[in-house]
């Protein structure tokens, strides 16, 4: 290998070389699942629809395999890997290297998508325009990750507002009128190409500085917001257990991240509609419905990163640290599972408080008013405050099985098994959401002739469930991983809360059969028990190799 | 129970045939090895012979594949809690959490061990100049390993465990180490595990050493045997050899021609029993130190598996 631009192309291969053929192969079955289907269903609009979901999910797969960093031990975070500044390679080949294949990678995949299965399907879709915006997506992402490499939670919320405004760009040739749609198309084209060359000039000249041990005025910056947040208050007494100790060390890594990414999704969307979009009754009513989605989505993503040991770490291995303090497993468990009831409560706390008196007090509400009025016509003045308070809890229990529904697998530290099981739950819900599509469109005859059927799926994994749990829990006190009280308490709460969700169920639909006793199977299966049993059986297998 | 009969208590590490595979790497087999109690037990090896590996089975954080491990006469894999209160552990990578100040360490690891002694923690802190407002992440290689150190005798342990704590060091902080190694057995009863390929260190303050070699414990005796049952001998021999003369009980040979000198594993008295090289004269017998012994004993085994 005589070529220093070679050496880096087999680095970025060698290094991830299975995330690339997790994407090739994945891409590959979706298209060949997507024409069969296309067979069977040759008039499904909604097929169209789906097409793009393979490629929309495979766009964070490729950005995440052209991450291009490396940890700094030393400093907690990664950044462009400082090895290869002793390497005699100018720093334009080291910064253009891993962003050129990124861009070819991203437009490859793009084109071959769009010309390989959505054409195929009969989806009229754009060639140009799109790759450019992916293409530039690319290179303003590997900037964003190496000129903030200091900045973890600044590095993300950049990253989330710059892709966020490039979708909303993209967005723009469809909504204005066709006869300047070329025109706008290309002066956009245009200006996202030269943001790019921008952007991969600012990589430069950062990547350069760093090189030469620069970087001083984020150091600077570094310095500023550490001396904001030593002004605020820090715990000062002892702790009176371990409990305590790790419940703090819990909260103080990991635990705000829900709370804060929901108050400030919060303050955008609100300055985006209040900018952009307007406050007119349907727009209110879209706001209202993404606003209460959020959490969810949010604790989703969120609770990916709070499954392992470390919030902030890439390694799913418990650290020596935490792994030779004398305590019991389970004690690391009810640490995390504290926090995330804490960070859902004061998540949806902040929603309420924040939220909902701005979509009362300046919006225009007809819409929603419209659908109380519908709500207060079915139920009877005490069952609507029931349903909503028990709707409330409903949410929040949703919340936090979002945050720790994934603990059973990433405390049990190993990378491969945490990837394979986010993969098979993805496909999963992508499986069922296309299913769902189809038989929608097949007819509401079709998606009737289903629903008798639910109530049994549901009691089949009930049963399942169940036997999950007795065989998970037994496991984890026979081997004194759990204490005789841990459980007690934990079944307590699952006892309660699945109680409240019992009687929302029954609030609900007191009269149609088939929905209350779904809605009764649902309730039963929302709060985790078997996967909390399974986490303190794999977090033993973690800390005891 | 050692053989020597020296410890009559029972031992505080014991460990009977234990082997363990990393995929198709053998990184222990049937080791076996006892650790009395109120010793400081130098573990050497070369980088990647298995020594982090045992010392893992020793604070549980690895499962016995096969084979016995016990600590304090208990299981550290089944029971965590009881084994690893008694332990006090530094690593050669000091993870402690970047995040955390100083302060905040003591404070947060002084809730998980009840006998914490908080004088002797801030005695530590003042001794080891560490400022208590500073973030870990902030703190140098070698304040991070005091720090590290700090939390891990601050409890008084009954068994320190130190793997590697000197690598990348400099003197000033490996002399903090060796006295926290010398303070903690000054308290009766307190036992040290410690394992190094700094062999002076070991030297200066082990009561008894095991070497480890790919795995297997090649050695393991009293530091004072060990100096007792091998001499280094120097022969001046009147016609210049190209090979080292064939002796009983040589570990190894070095020197070239006329001179010739020779690790071995017995006194001059046994090797006057056997045979003395024709035509040579000894010119020196001294005791080997630590560093040649460890050599010898891993180059034989070396050697002798690349000729079989």
């Amino acid at each position: 290998m005589h070529s220093p631009a070679l050496a880096l192309t087999w680095e970025i291969w060698g290094a991830n070389r299975r995330g690339f053929l997790v994407l090739v192969g994945g891409l590959a079955a979706a298209g060949v699942a997507l024409h069969v289907l296309a067979r069977m269903f040759p008039a499904s609009e909604g097929l169209k629809d789906l097409g793009f979901l393979p490629l929309v999910l495979s766009m964070p797969l490729l950005m995440a395999l052209f991450n291009f960093t490396e940890r700094r031990r030393r400093q907690g975070f990664a950044g462009f890997p400082a090895r290869l500044f002793a390497l005699p390679a100018r720093t334009r080949l080291l910064v253009t290297c891993p962003m050129a294949w990124g861009v070819v990678c991203i437009v490859a995949v793009y084109l071959a998508w769009a010309l390989l299965v959505l054409r195929p399907l009969g989806v009229e879709v754009l060639l140009l325009w799109p790759a450019t915006l992916l293409a530039a997506g690319m290179v303003f992402y590997q900037t964003i990750v190496w000129c903030l490499s200091g900045f973890r939670l600044s590095r993300l919320i950049v990253l989330a507002l710059v892709l966020c405004s490039l979708v909303a760009v993209g967005c723009v040739p469809s909504v204005v009128e066709t006869e300047y749609r070329r025109a706008v198309e290309w002066y956009l084209t245009t200006a996202v190409v030269l943001l790019a060359l921008v952007a991969y000039g600012a990589a430069l000249i950062a990547v350069q500085l760093q090189r030469r041990g620069g970087g001083r005025g984020w150091q600077g910056a570094g310095e500023v917001i550490e001396h904001v947040m030593d002004l605020l208050p820090r715990r000062r007494r002892p702790f009176t257990s371990p409990d305590q100790a790790l419940f703090w060390a819990e909260w103080r890594r990991s635990g705000w991240v829900l709370p804060g990414g929901v108050l400030l999704t919060v303050f955008l969307i609100m300055a985006a509609v209040t900018g952009f979009a307007g406050r007119d009754p349907e727009t209110t009513a879209r706001t209202a419905a993404w606003l209460v989605l959020l959490p969810f989505v949010l604790a989703a993503v969120v609770g990916k990163g709070f499954a392992k040991p470390d919030f902030w770490s890439l390694e799913l291995a418990l650290p020596p640290f935490w792994a030779t303090l004398p305590i019991r497993s389970a004690a690391f468990l009810a640490a995390k599972l504290k926090t995330a009831a804490l960070s859902t409560a004061i998540a949806w706390a902040l929603l309420l408080v924040v939220a909902l008196p701005w979509l009362l007090l300046a919006c225009d509400t007809r819409d929603l008013r419209g659908l109380w009025h519908t709500f207060t016509a079915i139920y009877a003045p005490v069952a609507q405050w029931t349903i909503l308070s028990l709707l409330l809890l409903a949410a929040m229990l949703l919340t936090w099985h979002l945050m720790i529904v994934s603990l059973w697998s990433g405390l049990y530290g190993r990378t491969w098994f945490f990837v394979c099981t986010a993969g098979v739950g993805s496909v999963g819900v992508i499986v069922l959401l296309g299913w769902c599509v189809l038989m929608v469109e097949d007819g509401t005859a079709s998606l009737v002739d289903w629903l008798p059927w639910a109530p049994w799926l549901l009691a089949g994994a009930f049963v399942l469930k169940s036997w999950g749990a007795l065989w998970a829990w037994r496991q984890a006190y026979g081997r004194g991983l759990v204490s005789g009280a841990f459980v007690g308490v934990y079944l307590s709460a699952w006892l309660g809360a699945t109680g409240c969700l019992l009687a929302l169920a029954f609030c609900l639909s007191p009269r149609i059969d088939w929905l209350r006793q779904t809605l009764i199977l649902v309730a039963l299966l929302l709060c985790p028990l078997a996967r909390l049993g399974l986490a303190a059986v794999n977090l033993r297998q973690n800390r005891h190799r | 129970m050692d053989s020597t009969g020296l410890f009559e208590t029972e031992p505080v590490i014991e460990i009977r045939e234990l082997s363990r595979r990393f995929g198709a790497k053998v990184a222990l087999e049937r080791v076996s090895l006892t650790v009395p109690c109120g010793t400081v037990f130098g573990l050497v090896g070369a980088n990647g012979a298995g020594k982090t590996t045992l010392i893992k089975h020793v604070l549980g954080l690895l499962q016995a594949a096969s084979g016995v491990v016990r600590v304090f006469g208990r299981d550290p894999v089944q029971d965590p809690v009881g084994v690893l209160a008694r332990i006090g552990y530094l690593s050669e990578e000091t993870d402690l959490p970047g995040w955390m100040r100083v302060d905040e360490l003591l404070r947060y690891t002084r809730a998980f061990y009840p006998r914490w002694d908080d004088a002797y923690a801030e005695e530590l802190r003042q001794a080891f100049d560490l400022d208590p407002a500073a973030k870990i992440k902030n703190l140098s290689k070698g304040q991070r390993a005091r720090a590290g150190l700090l939390v891990a005798l601050a409890h008084r342990p009954e068994l320190l465990v130190l793997d590697e704590p000197s690598s990348g060091l400099d003197p000033i902080v490996r002399r903090d180490i060796v006295a926290a190694i010398i303070r903690t057995i000054a308290d009766e009863g307190r036992t040290v595990l410690f394992s190094s390929h700094l062999l002076e260190e070991v030297e200066r303050v082990s009561d008894r050493v095991a070497m480890i070699d790919h795995g297997r414990i090649v050695l393991s005796a009293e530091l004072d045997d060990l100096k007792e049952t091998h001499r280094r001998l120097t022969w001046h021999f009147e016609k210049a050899l190209t090979q080292p003369p064939r002796l009983p009980g040589v570990l190894t040979w070095e020197g070239s021609g006329h001179e010739w000198s020779a690790l071995c594993r017995v006194g001059l008295g046994e090797l006057h029993a056997t045979s003395i090289p024709e035509g040579g004269c000894l010119v020196e017998e001294r005791v080997p130190s630590l560093d040649e012994i460890f050599v010898a004993q891993v180059g034989s085994k070396a050697s002798n598996s690349m000729e079989n």
